[in-house]
């Protein structure tokens, strides 16, 4: 995995990094792949801002979209391994200063 | 059967002409309405309402129709991000563009129809980020309802409930004196203001003096 690790304990505030395309439905990632973004990665790339944790994330996806919390909760572990593995993530104090 | 979807919008002329539109483009039985029907509506086996967040009132008519088991979308402009928060807590399922076209609208009624999610991407990060907000406050005030003595969590009860502190007094059997000393510790503790704030907190978190006197 490059770029930091999908860990899964409740405090870990990824950021994202990476250019998001003009209709915010995929995004460029460090190798120049561009990764589409499905409705859930799209909603975690958007809550990856250094400040956010997967609870938060997972609460409020679970707001906006009618389906079971564990759906949710799974879902968003996914968007967030994902996004990681492509190197679309680091943590907050990974970012250049 | 085609779905019935009802158009609420302030001006009438642009509502059924996106009914008509709409009508023709993915044969579902779409009607406008003008905003006085939405009590009726209310009560109608709609199975969708757009409804124009201009709509004087709208959150609420939202939470009613809501309440009654409709979905609600709203038609919306330019709207910032405390309107789509509060759109959301409303109960609305989403929210269409009026600027995005009739395309647009037709595959986010189909979605809505579908009993998925609408957000336009554009609006989605806002929204997002104000349900995060929202939900640390609540935790936030949570944390301090849980610092409450069981005497306290009582008595902001009974302020929810409208009483003033000599009814209060009355009521737990203690003096005024007294009862004013917990609404202060109270307040301090919740960090709110006066006994209105209170009151309204008590509300909306649903303490009543119900199971609390013993």
């Amino acid at each position: 995995m490059s770029g930091g690790s999908a860990r899964a304990d409740s405090s870990w505030t990824p950021v994202r990094r990476g250019a998001l395309s003009d209709d915010g439905e995929s995004v460029r990632d460090p190798q120049g792949s561009v990764i589409v973004l499905n409705t859930t990665a799209q909603a975690v790339w958007e809550l990856c801002d250094g400040s956010t944790t997967m609870p938060e994330m997972v609460h409020a996806l679970l707001t906006l979209f009618d389906a079971p919390e564990a759906t949710i909760r799974h879902d968003v572990s996914e968007a967030l391994i994902e996004l990681s593995r492509h190197g679309l993530l680091s943590q907050p104090q990974e970012e250049p200063a | 059967m085609p779905a019935h979807v009802t158009l609420v919008t302030i001006d009438q002329v642009v509502g059924s002409a996106l009914a008509a539109s709409l009508q023709d483009r993915v044969g579902l039985d779409v009607v406008s309405a003008p905003p006085t029907r939405l009590g009726a509506i209310a009560t109608s086996n709609v199975d969708l309402v757009v409804l124009d967040l201009q709509v004087p009132e709208s959150l609420a008519h939202c939470k009613a129709l809501a309440d009654a088991g409709l979905r609600v979308l709203f038609l919306v402009d330019s709207p910032d991000d405390e309107e789509l928060l509060a759109a959301v807590e409303a109960g609305a399922v989403g929210f269409a563009a009026s600027s995005g076209g009739l395309r647009e609208l037709e595959q986010t009624v189909n979605a809505a129809l579908r009993g998925e999610a609408c957000v336009p991407r554009r609006l989605l990060g806002g929204l997002l980020r104000g349900l995060v907000q929202r939900r640390r406050e609540l935790d936030v005030v949570e944390q301090r309802l849980e610092t409450l003595s069981a005497r306290e969590r009582e008595v902001l009860g009974l302020l929810g409930d409208g009483l003033d502190h000599k009814q209060i007094a009355q009521r737990l059997f203690i003096s005024p004196e007294t009862a004013r000393t917990h609404i202060q510790r109270l307040l301090k503790k919740l960090a709110v203001r006066n006994r209105l704030e209170a009151a309204n907190l008590a509300a909306e978190y649903g303490i009543s003096r119900q199971g609390d006197v013993a």
